[in-house]
This record gives structure tokens, C-alpha cells and sequence, in this order.
């Protein structure tokens, strides 16, 4: 094993991450307060700038964009 | 002490322009890290993992196994945790419903690639059915009978056709919105943005607030496969409505169609919509659309080439439409899967990437009505009787078995999908290109996403450098390509 360098050696970009804890506490929720998932969903209304296509001045690129898709919603989060 | 390997869901993605780097990006964590060759090629070697063998330190050894990219558990294990997070992902995305309205199959425009044509087989007459009155509240009673919880109903219904802002079809339209808007509702449209000047008081962030326009490149190739029936071209109207429809304050998305044919054309496009000043509205966007043709729907494999040119179009495999939108150095929007943005959003934003389990909404809450009553759920597919999801019935829908068969279908039932370490991202691909597939839609519809991945986290990566300082800087605006 080698002492980490001065500089890192892995650089993380993002956090976050997904779990078998957050997973399980999706599960948890979509059984007794689905309602709650609902919530602050931006997206849902077709101004999401992932989840439409008419998202102003960031377009959207998604070929799964096409604005009657809540489903695919990627602002959707976990809770 | 457990067995370390390097988990299945590991992604490399070589950094081109950083000296050997890579770009981690993991499958069911959504970790993403830049690593150096070293720890990539030890990753790699096959071996387990033993962090007093590793060239690296023990820190980094602890990073890597926190992200996900070192992992204790078996192969199966894994597979059975992704199956499990496609499965609670799609629940999710079932609870969410979303509508859209076929004002009528007619168009005034004869497109050559357009995929819709097939249904004129029907004859004209057939085409030219329209909603009644009678059939939108029909259809508004039957989106409460679907979902009864306004909370999971998506608040913007979607307009579409054939061409649903038709002139002669403003009285109906007009019914539609005003009806939706009473529930609360707001509207989108796609429309080819001819007789636009028929709705313009309807255009507003209250009533029909976006539309998508489709524009073809300039002038000479719009006209070209852009053709309205009795006038021929339709470019140079198309672009006077967009102004007054920005004027409105609508939001606008122009989608350019674009295969190899018209590609050059993209950059004289961009700068007419800079002379017009439509880019200095906020509330205006354009983007690149492949076309493609109906082999590479038929195959749905990651042999994306579509063999048969259809009416003289130049189709582009899904790489080759981003190489070369990047090696264009346009700085123009094209389709790629999302996966620029679902990567520096989760960058800029410091978050998980988002991941999802199903690739579009047929195959969870998208519903379609036609002017005939029938329910569909994906937009390709409409007028097709052996895709219908149900009908509207007098008072209540009738459902049919079709349903199960689009709503079923997510990346942890889909066995390749499943072990595939871009399933999360990728989504598995479009259902609809799959119906004719002899294993059925249980399969993955890769269309090359492994060869746009790379171009588009080199992109990403490449667009997170250039805005460092201001991503890394809490308080700052932070996502901006």
C-alpha cells in the first residue's frame, strides 16, 4: 500500500450516492405515503429542464423528453 | 476479511484530453470520479482486490469501495440489488400520469421521413377525424377514472397530432384548453407552427405555454422535407410565427430533424435565429433530432445503422450523430440518450446521477387519446389498433391486454438490461422499437449507448473543467453547459 499522494488520486465529483438504504427506504415510502413522492416535483408540471422539451434557456436533450413522460422525470429523487 | 473485485457496474470512460484519466461512473451508486491510469488499470487486472497489494492508498482503497466501484459483494448480489432498485424505481414512476390529446390525425404538412404516414392507409377520410365535444369531456372524466389523485396527474397536457393546431381545428382546441383549464390544467403543443397565427391568443404561459416546432435546417432543406400540402414551402412562415409566439411569452423549443443530408445546414440555421433575435428570449431553445429509418426500429439492437435509406435521407448511427455534432464545435443541443445532462447536472449539483428504470413513460403512466376514443401510450404507435392500451367506452374504459405488455417492462426484468452496467442511465431503450423484435420487449435496445456514452462524459467532463471554478463555489450558479 502507498501513501496517498499530495495531490489526490481519485477526484469525486459528485455525492449523494445511492444505497441499499436509500433504496430500502424508497420502498418504505411507496408503501405508506406514495403521496409524499409527489412532492416539490417541478418536472411534473412540464418546466423540468431534463423531463421537457421547453425548458427555456438549458433545452432539453433527451430523447425520452417528450413532455407527457412524468415517468421518466429526472428530477424525481429517491424521497 | 471479505474478497474485494471490482464491482460489474463499474464504468471507464478514458478522459481524452486529460493525460490518461478516467472518468469512474458507477451504475447503481451514481458515483462519478476521475481517477488516474494507475488506479484504473489496477481496477481492471482481474484480481481481487487486496488494498496491501493496491498501488495506491489505503484512503483512496476506502474512496473507491464507499463509491461502489470496489465492491464485497458477489455478481449475483449485485444483480439482485439492481433488480430490486429497477423494480421500487418503477413503482415510483407508475404513480405518476401524464396525457395527451391527438386533436386529430390530419396534417397539413407530407413530411417524407414521417413516421406517422403509414396510418394514412386508412384513406383521408379516416385521418380527418377530429374530437368532439362530447369526446374531451369524455376524455377528462376518463384522466380522474385513471388517476384519481390530482397530486400524480401531470399538470401540463400535451397537444399532438397528425397536426393539432390545425386552423380549420380552433374551435375544438379551443374547447379542449378551455375545459382543461377550468381543472387546473395548462397545455403544451407540437406542432409544425404553420397556422399558428389561428391561436395566437391562446398563447400565452397560462393557456398553450410551449410548443415544439420542428425546423429542418435553412430555408432551402426545410422546404425540401418540410412540405405543406398546397403551398409547398412553409419555412419562411413557420419562422415569422415563432416570433410572435415568443412575443407571448411561450416558451419554444425548435427540434432540427437532422441526418447526414441537412447536417451542414445546422450552423446557418443557428445563426439565422441570432439575427432574428430569438436567442436573446429566454424562453427559446433549439436542439438536434436524429432521424433514423424503419430497419434500425426493426432490429432495435446496438447495430444502429439503418441499411435502407428511406426517400433520400443520409441517416447517422446514434455515434455518428454525436461525433459529429462535437467535432462541429457548434455548441448545438443533439440527442444523446441525456446522458450529458444526467451526468454534469449530478456534477454541477454535487447529487447522485439520476437514475430511472423505465426509458419513457408508455411504460408507466403515459396516456393517449385519440379523436376515435381510443387510448394509446406511446406517441409512435398511435393509430395502430394492435397497440392500443384500451378505449374510452361510454362510461367507463375498457382496458386490453396490451397494457401489461408496455407498463411491465423495466431494465431489472429485462435480463441484459439487468447485468448491463448502463442500465440506469440508458434506461433500456425504446419500447416501441422493439414490438416487432422475435424475443419480444423484454430486450435491450442499445442503439450504440456504450460508444455516446464516451463522447458525451468526455463532453461532460470537458464542460465541468471549463465551469470549475463556479461549480466548486457553493452560492454560485453552477449548471451551465
Amino acid at each position: 500500500m502507498k501513501q496517498e499522494k499530495t495531490r489526490p488520486e481519485l477526484l469525486s465529483l459528485n455525492d449523494g450516492l445511492y444505497s441499499a438504504y436509500t433504496v430500502q427506504e424508497l420502498e418504505q415510502r411507496l408503501e405508506t405515503d406514495p403521496l409524499l413522492l409527489s412532492a416539490g416535483l417541478s418536472s411534473f408540471d412540464g418546466d423540468c429542464k431534463f423531463c421537457s422539451p421547453f425548458s427555456g434557456d438549458e433545452p432539453c436533450d433527451l430523447q425520452i423528453c417528450e413532455p407527457y413522460c412524468p415517468g421518466v422525470c429526472l428530477e424525481l429523487t429517491l424521497l | 476479511m471479505a474478497n474485494h473485485r471490482l464491482s460489474s457496474y463499474t464504468i471507464f470512460t478514458e478522459l481524452t484530453d486529460s493525460d490518461g484519466k478516467y472518468l469512474l461512473t458507477h451504475g447503481y451508486t451514481g458515483a462519478i470520479d476521475v481517477a488516474s491510469k494507475d488506479i484504473a488499470d489496477y481496477l481492471r487486472s482481474g484480481a481481487i482486490l487486496d488494498p496491501a497489494q493496491a498501488p495506491f492508498s489505503e484512503k483512496t482503497f476506502q474512496s473507491l469501495s464507499g463509491r461502489g466501484y470496489i465492491t464485497d459483494k458477489s455478481e449475483d448480489e449485485e444483480y439482485n440489488f439492481v433488480r430490486r432498485m429497477a423494480e421500487a424505481f418503477h413503482k415510483r414512476s407508475k404513480l405518476f400520469k401524464g396525457f395527451m390529446f391527438v386533436v386529430t390525425y390530419n396534417c397539413n404538412f407530407r413530411c417524407p421521413y414521417c413516421y406517422e404516414s403509414g396510418i394514412s392507409k386508412d384513406g383521408r377520410h379516416w385521418t380527418k377525424q377530429v374530437f368532439t365535444k362530447e369526446m374531451v369531456d369524455r376524455a377528462y372524466a376518463a384522466m380522474e377514472e385513471i388517476e384519481p389523485v390530482r397530486e400524480f396527474r401531470g399538470r401540463t397536457i400535451t397537444l399532438y397530432g397528425g397536426e393539432p393546431l390545425l386552423a380549420e381545428n380552433r374551435e375544438i382546441v379551443e374547447y379542449i384548453v378551455s375545459q382543461g383549464k377550468e381543472r387546473g390544467y395548462t397545455f403544451g403543443a407540437i406542432t409544425n407552427g404553420y397556422d399558428l397565427e389561428s391561436y395566437l391568443d391562446l398563447l400565452n404561459p397560462e393557456t398553450i405555454k410551449q410548443l415544439q416546432i420542428t425546423v429542418d435546417g435553412r430555408k432551402e432543406w426545410h422546404d425540401r422535407r418540410r412540405i405543406h400540402y398546397k403551398t409547398g414551402a412553409s419555412f419562411d412562415k413557420i419562422m415569422e410565427n415563432i416570433g410572435k409566439a415568443l412575443a407571448n411569452g411561450v416558451n419554444i423549443s425548435i427540434r432540427i430533424n437532422t441526418d447526414a443530408n441537412n447536417f451542414g445546414s445546422l450552423a446557418e440555421l443557428k445563426e439565422l435565429f441570432t439575427t432574428l433575435g430569438y436567442t436573446e428570449y429566454k424562453n427559446f431553445s433549439f436542439h438536434s433530432a436524429r432521424l433514423f429509418g424503419d430497419d434500425e426500429e426493426l432490429t432495435g439492437g446496438s447495430e444502429a445503422k439503418s441499411a435502407t435509406p428511406k426517400r433520400n435521407m443520409n441517416f447517422f448511427t446514434p455515434k455518428e450523430f454525436n461525433e459529429k455534432h462535437k467535432e462541429s464545435g457548434l455548441g448545438i443541443t443533439c440527442q444523446d440518450n441525456g446522458i450529458f445532462n444526467k451526468l454534469y447536472s449530478a456534477i454541477g449539483k454535487k447529487t447522485s446521477i439520476s437514475f430511472n428504470s423505465v426509458y419513457c413513460g408508455v411504460q408507466a403512466g403515459a396516456y393517449i387519446f385519440d379523436p376515435y376514443g381510443d387510448i394509446y401510450g406511446c406517441w409512435e404507435t398511435i393509430g395502430k389498433k394492435e397497440y392500443m392500451l384500451g378505449s374510452l367506452g361510454n362510461e367507463k374504459i375498457e382496458w386490453l391486454d396490451q397494457m401489461d405488455i408496455w407498463r411491465n417492462r423495466n431494465i431489472g426484468n429485462t435480463p441484459q438490461c439487468s447485468k448491463c452496467k448502463y442500465a440506469f442511465i440508458c434506461c433500456g431503450g425504446c419500447t416501441a422499437k422493439l414490438l416487432r423484435h422475435p424475443n419480444g420487449v423484454l430486450e435491450a435496445n442499445c442503439s450504440q449507448f456504450p460508444e455516446v456514452f464516451a463522447i458525451s462524459a468526455n463532453r461532460a467532463y470537458a464542460s465541468y473543467l471549463a465551469n470549475k471554478d463556479k461549480i466548486d463555489t457553493p452560492d454560485k450558479p453552477s449548471v451551465k453547459q
